[in-house]
């Protein structure tokens, strides 16, 4: 609960980072940007090739997060129920 | 269930956060400061300005996934640390950093290396041998990982209980 009130208060300021980060502004600060460089690299970039460069670049990510689920919620001998009897129990966050 | 001991939450956090910090040793150090390889070098090989920058656009997606895996790493960490039923156990915490380092290096190799084949450890004909020593590095990282897991089960402290 706590966690998603921080992200509540923290999504206008990422938000606005965004949009500062993608505006004319930051791209006007590329000093190869308007050059035939720049237009060669953008090129390269955004070729036929993109999207299974992107699926290419992501795709261990997706596994790693899969697996890291999997220890989450199903990781053998995780629990153990020996620890001796509380007054005040788990907190429950 | 009120009494039991739930190490997962801090093998979760451990793990993500041995990924994240894997890929950033990848990243800085083959990407950046030794400049073996870049995300696509193996298919646009780095031969001039525009090829360097073009892969310097993938490393830097690379990275900006890599500090993701580390940010819900440190998330999944801040819960744990919150929660009375995780015990606080170094063992288990540095095994599984160890563990996700050796599977950021296990899968990613696997895919990008041999199975994609967008990049090698090393950009020479004889690549393989480079790319075969990263499986076993991450075979090895996942073994001592799993065996300072399991010698941490019997770890019952919670955080902030230490030196009571």
């Amino acid at each position: 609960m706590m966690m998603r009130n921080a992200m509540v208060k923290l999504f206008p300021s990422a938000m606005l980072f965004g949009a500062l980060v993608l505006s004319p502004g930051s791209a006007r600060a590329c000093p190869v940007c308007d050059q035939e460089t720049g237009k060669q690299v953008r090129a390269g970039i955004f070729d036929e090739d993109f999207g299974r460069n992107l699926l290419a670049a992501t795709l261990p990510f997706g596994v790693f997060l899969g697996i890291v689920a999997a220890i989450h919620f199903e990781f053998p001998g995780g629990r153990r129920p020996l620890r001796p009897s509380r007054p005040d129990g788990p907190e429950s966050t | 269930m009120a009494n039991d001991l739930n190490r997962t939450p801090l093998i979760a956090a451990g793990t993500l956060l041995g990924i994240g910090m894997g890929g950033f040793v990848d990243g800085i150090t083959f990407h950046q400061i030794l400049q073996l390889h870049n995300m696509l070098s193996a298919k646009r090989p780095v031969t001039d300005l525009v090829s360097a920058e073009i892969n310097m656009f993938w490393d830097g997606l690379f990275h900006a996934l890599t500090w993701t895996m580390t940010a819900i790493g440190l998330a999944l960490l801040w819960r744990a640390g919150q929660r009375r039923d995780v015990p606080w156990s170094t063992r288990t915490f540095i095994g599984s950093l160890s563990l996700g380092w050796g599977l950021f290096n296990l899968v990613e190799g696997l895919i990008d290396h041999h199975l994609l084949n967008i990049h090698h450890v090393v950009e020479t004909p004889g690549h393989l041998f480079w790319d075969i020593a990263f499986l076993a590095s991450g075979v090895v990282l996942i073994l001592v990982g799993w065996v300072a897991i399991r010698s941490g089960r019997g770890d019952a402290t919670i955080r902030g209980e230490r030196g009571r």
